[in-house]
């Protein structure tokens, strides 16, 4: 009898899932960091989006996933052409959704079909996912005005993108006359931010 | 039905692990849908530790002593009644340290404590980030560098009033110089601070969120001292450093000692939609108005709604600690977008916005509320924010009637 009762609440342990409700803060992080942390990035239009469900056997009801095609119009960084079309599979779950899943929330990032961002990823996971550095720090709204003129802005406002840079990096930002101890925070330039990007990497 | 479906099913019961809310509590209960927020069981959180070393730097005693730190501050919050000559305790609630669980708790064996089993609840020092690595790499490989604690309530009770059990993992690669971020260990400690208060089932709070906003971790941040611990962003080290206002009263009214009740008063209403429904979702803070540190100082905020699931047709809101005596002005606002996701606020994933911060006014047209003495409520009324619900009409339960009591009348009882 003893032995049943273990019996059932030892299966009643691997039928309940964890929560991991990931509740915690955000660390802002550096364009240094996003930079180092990337794998590649580009300013590019999203093609499609297309959610796909993968690994049902691991996960209750699946891993909710989106594949991304991407337009490449210009690149910052990695293997990626101007005119490729750049594919990949990043995590497609909500707060909820992960709860309910009993997986580590990491944060929801998703690209509207039609619009241009300039992005960052990660190289590609052991399940082969990627996902901006940083969450959506490291995705950026790309605003071209009637002017032609082109920038660029995170859901941050860019807040926090110069803050603490190695020394490098700062050189890199005087060459285009920003001041790392009065950096801008909002849109920016994105030919001075391509540059600055580029300047990271050397 | 057999006696070992029963035992399965009363035990499915018991273990059953509740979701998450946020703005205010953590956790409420989804059993019966009371509007009531869990509390551990017992008002007594005991927890118990590990003995790893947190990083290179930080070994285990120490890192036990911060966390200890933390938990103290949270049951000695006190405030400043109408006299305001000494603090007041207004909490009831121990922290009881356990013990350690005798090993080194690693990557290997983390889920033996990590789990929706009824047990310890630990605090693990994840020297290195392989435990946080562990649980997120498959989705993101970068993400554990940028983690300094994830916090879980794994188990409640069968009422769902009552948590039995959560965990925090404590991620030591941000005190060591190799990681992309670093934190200094006031920063970490301010990082403790914010996650123990999840584990006492404190959600994200929105306050002061004009001074937080143009503040960098580690740069310049002009009134820091008011941002509170369970702001959604580490802004600054002053975060952990003492406890804010928000911070001490919404510990205080999950687990109210009777000085909370009978030496200052509530605050509430009722927050609906352009069509009268009630919302779910808005920011409503009540703060101070004699000064413009008071302003700054002696604010509290809850969201509308957040004591019911998503959806659920319940837009109260329920601001506690006001100071009798006191003169308060009352405002809602819009969560802000720069906290979505895991370090956002609850109960609904895409809150209502595009609404202008407003006052709500009392009965009489009046700006500003007060009360003569503590044990008394502020009622607030209904205020209607010119936006579309974004919940649909058809859903959720709705409350039995509790707090505002609409018309926007302003009453004192």
């Amino acid at each position: 009898m003893k032995k049943m009762i273990l019996t059932v609440f030892v299966l009643l342990s691997l039928i309940f899932p964890v929560v991991t409700a990931n509740s915690d803060q955000i660390i802002s992080i550096n364009l240094s960091t996003i930079v180092s942390s990337s794998d590649v990035a580009f300013k590019g239009k999203c093609e499609s989006k297309e959610a796909k469900i993968i690994y049902p056997e691991k996960y209750p009801n699946g891993l909710g996933t989106a594949h991304y095609v991407f337009l490449v119009e210009d690149v910052l960084k990695g293997d990626v052409k101007v005119g490729d079309h750049f594919a990949f599979d990043q995590i497609n779950e909500t707060r909820e959704s992960s709860r309910a899943k009993g997986i580590p929330y990491v944060g929801t990032v998703s690209y509207e079909v039609g619009k241009v961002y300039t992005v960052f990823l990660s190289k590609p996971s052991s399940i082969g996912l990627r996902f901006p550095p940083g969450a959506d720090q490291s995705v950026f709204n790309v605003i071209t005005d009637a002017s032609g003129k082109t920038t660029i802005v995170n859901t941050k406002s860019n807040k926090g993108l110069f803050n603490a840079l190695p020394v490098q990096s700062v050189k890199v930002l005087k060459s285009v006359n920003i001041d790392e101890r009065n950096p801008p925070s909002g849109p920016i330039n994105y030919d001075d931010f391509k540059t600055i990007v580029e300047g990271m990497q050397q | 039905m057999s006696r070992y479906l029963k035992l399965f099913i009363i035990a499915a019961v018991l273990l059953t692990v509740r979701y998450a809310l946020a703005g205010g509590p953590f956790e409420v209960d989804a059993v019966s849908d009371s509007g009531v927020a869990q509390q551990w069981e017992g008002n007594e959180l005991k927890w118990s530790s590990e003995d790893g070393d947190l990083s290179s730097a930080v070994n285990n005693a120490t890192a036990k002593q911060w966390v200890n730190d933390a938990m103290s501050k949270w049951t000695s919050a006190a405030l400043r009644d109408s006299g305001l000559s000494s603090q007041k305790i207004v909490v009831d609630v121990k922290a009881t340290y356990q013990g350690s669980v005798g090993k080194d708790v690693n990557e290997t064996n983390y889920l033996d404590y990590n789990n929706s089993s009824e047990g310890q609840t630990v605090i693990i020092f994840d020297k290195g980030g392989a435990i946080t690595k562990a649980e997120t790499e498959a989705f993101d490989p970068n993400q554990y560098q940028y983690i300094p604690g994830l916090t879980q309530l794994l188990v409640s009770d069968s009422s769902g009033k009552k948590i039995k059990k959560g965990i925090i993992i404590f991620n030591g690669i941000l005190l060591e110089s190799s990681n992309p971020v670093t934190l200094t260990p006031e920063q970490f400690k301010s990082a403790i601070q914010h996650e123990t208060g999840h584990l006492f089932n404190l959600d994200h709070a929105q306050v002061n969120l004009d001074i937080a906003t143009p503040c960098d971790l580690g740069g310049s941040c002009p009134d820091a001292q008011y941002i509170p611990t369970m702001f959604p962003e580490l802004k600054t080290e002053r975060q952990g450093t003492e406890l804010k206002i928000d911070d001490k009263v919404t510990i205080s009214w999950i687990y109210p000692n009777t000085t909370l009740q009978s030496s200052f008063c509530t605050i509430t209403g009722e927050i609906q939609d352009k069509d009268g429904r009630p919302l779910q979702g808005v920011n409503v803070f009540a703060r101070r108005t004699e000064s413009d540190s008071l302003k700054k100082e002696d604010v509290r905020a809850m969201v509308s709604g957040v004591l019911y699931p998503a959806c659920f047709n319940d837009g109260h809101y329920y601001l506690y600690g006001i100071v009798p005596g006191r003169t308060y002005e009352v405002m809602y606002e819009q969560l802000s977008p720069l906290y979505t996701g895991m370090s956002g606020f609850e109960p609904l994933k895409n809150p209502p916005s595009g609404f202008p911060q407003q006052n709500i006014t009392a009965g009489d047209g009046s700006t500003t509320v007060s009360c003569p003495s503590g044990g008394q409520t502020i009622d607030m009324g209904t205020v209607q924010v010119p936006v579309s619900n974004p919940c649909p009409s058809s859903s959720g339960k709705t409350t039995s009637g509790s707090g505002g009591s609409g018309g926007g009348c302003s009453l004192i009882r």
